[in-house]
């Protein structure tokens, strides 16, 4: 996993193993946790960006 | 075949003459051309009182024949539709006030029956409304902006209420406004343009937590 869009489709695989109840909820929750932050962080350089008013550089989301 | 026209004293081909069943030849003996401006002639200058007469005459039988009536406009209308038109357009342009203060008059005579009439109309065909609402906002922006912070100051409960729906129908279809509300929460992000990307991870991230909310409870 090295940017969005892999991260966006492992948690699209994540959402269907939920459903069809492939993968245990403690481990879904983990995971989704961890997705939560690594969005607060991308949030964190955006709005330094913002703030500094400068073009966002961000890798993760190239 | 050729006859002489009585009249005009030409002659003429024998389509050219009104069919007439008491006649030898089964034709009348004046052409069709004179037949026609001598009925115009004697339409012309007949009197006030036989005038009248046809007028009566002609709008009884059009009350007892409302059906062929129709049908025969019908069928004129058809035959001639461009000529209808033409004259038909030259009469509205020559009779614009008149036209005006006779719709005026009817609205105000049928408000509710027209605002019902709109109203099933509105909600059978809501493609063709929304369509036709784009057309008229997009030719009179500031009207319709205008007419609109009207509506919305009038009808404030009603306007809550739509929000809410919308509201609803964002959360429930985790739509864009919806996922781009939730990613701004708590951060300095307004008017900052956010990622596409960053947005489609934001939703699936929330679909996981939907999910996981509705089994854990």
């Amino acid at each position: 996993m090295k940017n969005v869009t892999e991260l966006t489709t492992q948690l699209a695989e994540l959402f269907t193993d939920l459903k069809t109840g492939a993968v245990d909820v403690k481990v879904a929750t983990e995971m989704n946790n961890t997705a939560g932050k690594i969005i607060s962080a991308q949030k964190v350089l955006l709005e330094y960006a913002a703030l500094t008013k400068t073009t966002p550089k961000i890798p993760f989301l190239k | 075949m050729t006859k002489v026209c009585t009249k005009c004293n030409e002659t003429k081909p024998f389509e050219l003459f009104n069919k007439k069943a008491g006649r030898k030849d089964g034709r009348a003996s004046a052409c069709r051309e004179c037949s026609t401006a001598y009925s115009r002639a004697c339409r012309a200058n007949r009197s006030d009182e036989q005038r009248a007469k046809d007028y009566a005459y002609s709008g009884a039988w059009k009350a007892a024949n409302p059906d062929l009536v129709r049908q025969h406009k019908r069928t004129a209308y058809h035959k001639h539709r461009e000529r209808e038109l033409e004259n038909s357009k030259k009469w509205r342009d020559a009779n614009k006030g008149w036209i005006q203060n006779y719709n005026a008059e009817y609205h105000a005579q049928n408000k509710d029956q027209i605002r019902e009439r709109k109203r099933a109309w509105r909600i059978a065909n809501p493609e063709l409304r929304n369509q036709r609402e784009r057309i008229c906002y997009a030719a009179n922006p500031e009207v319709r902006r205008k007419a609109s912070k009207v509506w919305r100051d009038k009808n404030i409960d009603a306007v809550r209420q739509q929000a809410n729906l919308r509201g609803k129908r964002y959360r429930e279809t985790f739509a864009d406004t919806y996922v781009n509300n939730k990613l701004r929460r708590g951060s300095r992000l307004k008017g900052v343009k956010m990622p596409p990307e960053l947005i489609e991870l934001k939703r699936a991230h929330l679909q996981i937590k939907r999910e996981l909310k509705e089994k854990l409870a």
